[in-house]
């Protein structure tokens, strides 16, 4: 018969009640709560660190490409080998000079779009999470963001700032389960709410059963007075209307314009104008995101 | 004391890992979980109290830089890293295989636990749940033959949980 220091059992059976208080807290906490503060500091001290890391790996991976590339130049001499390398190399760093300074110019004529104010940013990490889709950008307070802003790229809406410390912040994407966003079909003006269904891409679902929604349909984001997201946001498309349900209104699926996957470039709405009355007396339909 | 060193030095390493490199590697949409593995050699050499402390707060870091929901992952991983180091006694000095399939089988369960957590609370579908489990147990697999013996040996470095042995009589 032996005895250990600490009684296994015991420790687990705290852990665990920890466990469930920390998930209870985080879903009863007010915006600037707790767990929010504490989300703050890890993304403040993880977030250099990440940064960092990007800036070195990206460079290796060119590096790769460059290796790979190499192998159909064998038959030309060693110094023609070395200055195509360095020319490519150099035309590899324009092409993405040029395709991030277009990306750039999308992403400011998207927020001209709304009228929106916007400061510039570039994704630095994304969630390693199979459940959360949430990316790192490296702009924070001292740019001005903060908690509950729409972002946004040049496709479209990417998501909200959830966190936000001086330098980082934390962008909650709309394919994300809990997100949440008022939305309108932009022919004809169905109002409803888009949700996050992770890699499945989003669904809408429309206000008042029967409203007309059809394949192809552009939805938009549906601003209101308090809300989150600036009015008028390309979303997505639809791609599939569900049959109705009794009693229950249809899902659609939308295919999101803004690709989750390959985030880089994005701009933070830290000002919009006010967005336009309310259709149908001013229903409130934003969720906000849980 | 050192033992926690290694602990913190093992999740930071896998978060930044998780959240950059591999990030961007996807395996049909999913992403590995480093942090599985870890927590099942550090169950299989620490015990389940380690394992249990290790996984807890493994978890709620990922949970609170990875965006919401916090303490799912948290929840997850102190149930495996105490549920391995409870069985391990079955399983130490196997063969490597047993141990390799044993991580395979430990990120299924993770997946599956956390996602049916989530569908409880309505933040996930059972569609994506079921799928995306196997996906990151095949991901898993391919990593755990460098990243398990390196954990292992690592706490294995550390000293062991001390056993106070009671002579009867």
């Amino acid at each position: 018969m032996y005895q250990r220091s600490h009684n296994p059992r015991a420790v687990v059976v705290v852990l665990v009640l920890a466990a469930v208080v920390v998930i209870t807290v985080d879903f009863r906490q007010s915006p600037g709560g707790p767990v929010e503060r504490l989300q703050e500091v890890t993304g403040a001290v993880f977030g250099p660190v990440q940064r960092g890391l990007a800036t070195v790996l990206r460079p290796v991976g060119n590096a790769v490409g460059a290796v790979g590339e190499l192998g159909g130049l064998r038959s030309e001499n060693r110094r023609l080998q070395a200055e195509v390398q360095r020319l490519r190399g150099a035309e590899r760093a324009n092409q993405e000079l040029a395709g991030q300074n277009q990306q750039l110019r999308a992403t400011l004529r998207m927020a001209a779009r709304c009228g929106c104010k916007t400061v510039g940013a570039t994704v630095v990490a994304s969630s390693g999470s199979n459940f959360q889709w949430s990316v790192t950008i490296d702009a924070g307070t001292r740019q001005g963001i903060s908690r509950d802003m729409a972002v946004i790229n040049a496709d479209g809406l990417v998501g909200r700032v959830v966190a936000a410390n001086p330098d980082y912040a934390t962008v909650l994407l709309v394919v994300d389960p809990t997100s949440g966003v008022a939305a309108h079909v932009s022919r004809g003006g169905t109002a409803g709410l888009v949700r996050g269904r992770g890699s499945d891409g989003l669904s809408f679902e429309p206000l008042h059963a029967g409203a007309p929604v059809g394949l192809g349909d552009l939805i938009l984001t549906q601003g209101y007075a308090g809300g989150v997201f600036p009015n008028g946001l390309p979303i997505g498309l639809v791609e599939e209307v569900g049959p109705p349900r009794a009693g229950l209104v249809r899902t659609v699926t939308v295919r999101p314009f803004a690709d989750a996957s390959a985030l880089d470039q994005v701009a933070v709405v830290v000002a919009s104008p006010p967005p336009p009355p309310a259709p149908g007396g001013g229903v409130r339909t934003d969720l906000g995101g849980r | 004391m050192r033992r926690v060193l290694v602990f913190a030095g093992v999740i930071v390493v896998a978060l930044l890992l998780e959240s950059t490199v591999l990030a961007s590697i996807r395996l049909g949409g999913a992403r590995p979980d480093l942090l599985v593995i870890a927590v099942v050699a550090v169950a299989m050499t620490a015990g389940p109290t380690s394992a249990a402390c290790f996984g807890f707060s493994a978890g709620l870091v990922a949970d609170l830089l990875f965006a919401r929901p916090v303490g799912v992952a948290a929840l997850v991983y102190t149930c495996l890293g105490f549920a391995v180091g409870v069985g391990r006694v079955y399983l130490v000095g196997s063969r490597a295989w047993v141990h390799l399939l044993l991580t395979g089988a430990a990120s299924l369960a993770a997946v599956w636990s956390a996602g049916l957590v989530l569908r409880v609370l309505d933040l996930s579908s059972w569609a994506f749940v079921a799928r995306t489990g196997p996906l990151v147990a095949l991901y898993n697999l391919l990593l755990a033959p460098v990243v398990y013996p390196l954990v292992r040996r690592l706490v294995a470095d550390t000293a062991p949980e001390r056993v106070y042995r009671w002579q009867g009589g």
